[in-house]
Order: structure tokens, then sequence, then C-alpha cells
């Protein structure tokens, strides 16, 4: 029981750092499941299920980029969330991702509520900014948003960890099991989400058929992600080589040509 | 020219702006008060008046949002005008604001490409380190933090000491456009790779013909192995192309999809 307090709070604290967003390369970390299952593994002493878990969501939301500063969906949230209770409640991954969904979701409004308060202290830099306080400046960017957040957010996930477990596991265990399949196949199915929102992403028609290189030296060689990197990193350098030379030989080219033409122009 | 610039005021800059940016996002100004916060100590070196720091103050909390990382770059561009300015040549208060404004936005193309296609790199080779249960992962992802600090810190650097006109031409030449081809090159290897060990789909349909039961999936299996995943894929990013990327109502939608091929027994 004092477990399931100290996770909850655990897990209060993670979704608060993580989507306060401290440091650039920092919060996109903290917030992904990887944090939160490394967390939950040393804390409920089972590191292996919980980072095969992290693994799996994380897969899931990769693809989810931050455009413009609108979160899409929170996947602080699903992940403080979804890896403290599937773990406790000894679901599969899969499992966790179909219950992470509905917090990614929810967790989209609460950072819309912190961007509407987030205003408040911008007019409140104006003010410092006129009288000079440098100090208040400091306290806008820091002391404010940090409370903004954690009054926001640290009750939301301590409160679904802590009260959700048992609701959680009372609900899964009472499903037909056309339910249960139903939703093993979604969790099964998700991650493609992740791999879809990539290509989108990316955009670029013409390196499309590179995804189906390292679907197939996967799905049909049985080469395992770090082997295929190991095949990737040197093709990717020598074609980009290539074709940096390729530019310059045409630009030696066009020297050449113009310096050739020069004495002629005379 | 008088340099009062050092390059531990660079990086204390650089470092007030990298670990704040995104704290105070708000949807009026965006990154703006932060980008004020960062430069606040170095205004206040290069303008003992007060009157001068109070314009420079309030010069920074004009509208501001770029890539984090890339950022670096309006920041060693702002601190060279600034440093030009307080040295008393010709720079209008508004020609720092506008460079500064005019860099943001290809910035936070190209800086949100690289972000995201270094997350196409890093997040494969964790996953793969990770998903037989290793926590060594969860340790190598912090190489790519580190890895975003680093160049963000030579961007300001950089671009301090070339001024804006450097970064105009560097902007121009087209070497981005290569780099950034190769990195989304091997970040869709990684990505493929990925979706082959991580979507999974298959149908329990089966039949009898005479006396010996066939699978559905067994028929496919002996078109395309992952043909279902694969096909998945694509029909979500076809969806998602059409109806715009709002995940939460597209996950819901495969839920109750799978739900009802579920009740069916198709899945």
């Amino acid at each position: 029981m004092e477990n399931k307090l100290l996770i909850a709070i655990v897990a209060g604290l993670v979704y608060t750092i993580g989507q306060w967003r401290l440091g650039n390369g920092v919060f996109p970390i903290v917030r992904r499941p990887l944090t939160m299952a490394f967390i939950c593994g040393l804390l409920m002493g089972n590191m292996q299920d919980a980072m095969i878990m992290g693994c799996y969501l994380t897969l899931a939301f990769l693809g989810i980029v931050v455009v413009g500063g609108n979160l899409p969906s929170d996947v602080g949230l699903a992940s403080a969330v979804a890896i403290p209770v599937a773990l406790a409640t000894g679901q599969s991954p899969e499992m966790a991702l179909v219950i992470a969904t509905p917090f990614s979701v929810i967790g989209v409004f609460i950072d819309q509520l912190r961007r509407i308060i987030n205003g408040f202290w911008v007019t409140a830099c104006d003010k410092h900014a006129e009288e000079l306080d440098h100090k208040g400046i400091a306290r806008c960017v820091w002391l404010y948003t940090f409370l903004t957040n954690f009054v926001l957010r640290f009750p939301t996930a301590f409160a679904l960890v802590y009260f959700g477990t048992d609701a959680v596991d009372f609900i899964l265990n009472n499903l037909p099991a056309w339910v249960t399949n139903g939703f093993s196949v979604a969790g099964g199915v998700l991650p493609a989400f992740g791999f879809a929102l990539t290509l989108i992403v990316i955009g670029k028609k013409s390196l499309y058929p590179f995804f189906f290189i390292g679907f197939f030296a996967t799905k049909l060689m049985g080469l395992s992600t770090i082997y295929v990197a190991a095949f990737a990193i040197p093709f990717v350098i020598a074609v980009t080589l290539k074709d940096m030379e390729k530019e310059k030989l045409l630009l030696n080219k066009f020297k050449l040509t113009t310096t050739l033409n020069e004495p002629e122009d005379e | 020219m008088e340099t009062k610039v050092t390059t531990k005021d660079l990086c204390k800059v650089y470092n007030r702006w990298w670990w704040t940016v995104e704290l105070c996002n708000s949807y009026s100004r965006m990154q703006t008060p932060s980008y004020c916060y960062a430069m606040q100590p170095l205004l206040r070196k290069l303008y003992p008046n007060d009157d001068e720091y109070r314009d420079a103050l309030q010069r920074h909390l004009v509208l501001f949002n770029t890539q984090g990382d890339f950022a670096g770059i309006c920041l060693g561009v702002s601190i060279a005008m600034e440093e030009e300015k307080s040295n008393g040549e010709n720079v209008p208060g508004e020609a720092i604001t506008s460079v500064k404004t005019a860099l943001m936005g290809p910035l936070a193309g190209i800086g949100d490409s690289v972000a995201s296609t270094l997350n196409q790199i890093f997040y494969p080779i964790a996953i793969a380190m990770s998903s037989t249960g290793s926590p060594i992962g969860f340790f190598f992802i912090w190489t790519q933090a580190i890895l975003e600090w680093a160049m963000g810190w030579v961007f300001t650097k950089y671009s301090y000491k070339v001024g804006k006109d450097g970064i105009t031409r560097l902007l121009s030449n087209g070497i981005m456009d290569t780099i950034l081809n190769a990195a989304s090159t091997l970040g869709l290897i990684m990505m493929g790779s990925l979706a082959a060990s991580n979507v999974k789909l298959s149908t329990t349909i089966s039949w009898t013909v005479g006396e010996n039961a066939q699978t559905l999936q067994a028929l496919f299996d002996s078109i395309l192995p992952g043909l279902l995943p694969l096909l998945t894929i694509w029909a979500v990013f076809f969806y998602m192309k059409k109806r715009g990327t709002n995940v939460g109502k597209a996950i819901m939608l495969i839920i109750i999809i799978c739900l009802a091929l579920s009740f069916l027994k198709i899945v």
C-alpha cells in the first residue's frame, strides 16, 4: 500500500517535470515512456517487464512530433499513468497501450490550459521589463510556470494512478473475451500510427521506398534493427558523399567552362 | 571593433535559453519570455545606460518561436547585432528584431525536421537495446539530448562569429538540404525495420476444403510475410493524410474497428 502511494507521487512528479518542459532535449525524454518505465522498473522491482512495456509505448507514440508547439497527444500523461497501472495489474504491453490512449487525449486539454495561463506570465514579463526587474522575469519563466504545471498536472496523474489501478483491474477482469481480444489486437495495430505519422512528417515521396527496404530487411531476412543500422549508416553516408561529389564536379566543370570562355570573350 | 562578448557570455545566454525555451510557451507569444530571459545578463553588460537596457529588453519581448536547438542561430546573430549597436554603430533596434523574425520561420522548418529525424534514428536503437527488458536503452537515449545541446551551442558560437550575412549565405547554399535528405533516408530505413517487428496483425479466418483446414493467414504469408501490417500502416497513412493528424480521434477509431472485427471473429 505504501508502495502504491509512492508510485502515484512519482507518476505525478514525472508528469509535472516532463511536461513542464525543462531543457529542449531533456523533456522529450522525461515525458516519453522509457523514463517512466525505468523508474517503475526500479521501484516495483520488475525492470524487465517495465522496459518491454516502455519500448512498446515509446514506439507507438514515436511519430508524434510537436508542430508549432501544439501537442497532438499527451504522451506524458499516457506514460505516467499507463505504465504503473498496467504493471501493477499485470497487463500485457499491448493492453498498456490501450490504457494509455484515453489519457493521451485528456492530456491535450491540460496542455491547452497551461498555455493559456502562461499568457499571464508573458504580460507580467512586459511589466518587469519596463521596471528593469530581471528577477521578476526569471520568476515568470521558472517559478510561475512550474507552479502552473504542478497544480495542473500533479493531481491528475497522482489520482489516476492511485485510484485508477483497482478500477482498471476490475474492469479488465470482467470484460467478455471478444472485447479483451479486440483490445489486444488494437494494441498490435496502434504502433502503425507512429510509422504513418513519421512518413507524413518526412513528406518526401521520393524517399518512401527506403521504408520498405528497412521493413523487408527485418521481416524477410530477420535482421534486428541494430543490424539494419549497421548496414544503413555506411550506405547513406556513401550515397550522400557521392551526391556531394557530383554537385562539386558540376560546379568545377562550370568554373572550367567559364574560365575557358573568358579569353574568347575578350 | 571592440568585443565585449566572451565565450562564457555566449554559453550563459545559450544555456539560459536551452533549459527554459519551452517553460513559458503560451498561445499569445510562444517562446518569447525565454528569449528575453536568456539575453538579459548580456544586455545589462552591453548597455550600462538604463534606458538603452530597457529598450533592449523590450526588443526581445517581441513574438519569437522556432525550434529550440536551431534558435542558437538567432541567439548568435542577435548577440552580434546587439554588440555592434552597443559599440555605437548604426544598428536600428528594428533591424535586430526583424532579422530574428526573418530567421525564425525557415529555422523552425529545418529544425523540426532535424529533431524528428534524430528521434527516428536514436529511438529505434534505444528500443532495440531495451526490447528484451534491459534498461540500457534508457541510458543510451540521453546521448540524443547531449547531441542536441551541443548542436545548438555550435550554432550559437558559429552564428555569433559570422553574423547575419554569414548565416544567410549558409541557409541558401543547399548543404542543409543534402544533410537533411541523408538523415531522413536513414530514419526511414530504421523506422521500416522497427515497423516490421512491432506492428502486428493477423486474421483468424479459416475454411475447410475437403478434409484440409486452410487459414487465410497462411495464404497471406505465402504471398508476402507482413502483408497485413504493411497495409495497415499505409491505410493509416492515407487516412491521416486526408483527415488530418488528429491522433486521438484516429486511435479511438482503430480501437472501435478492432473490437468490431474481434466480435465478428475475423481477427
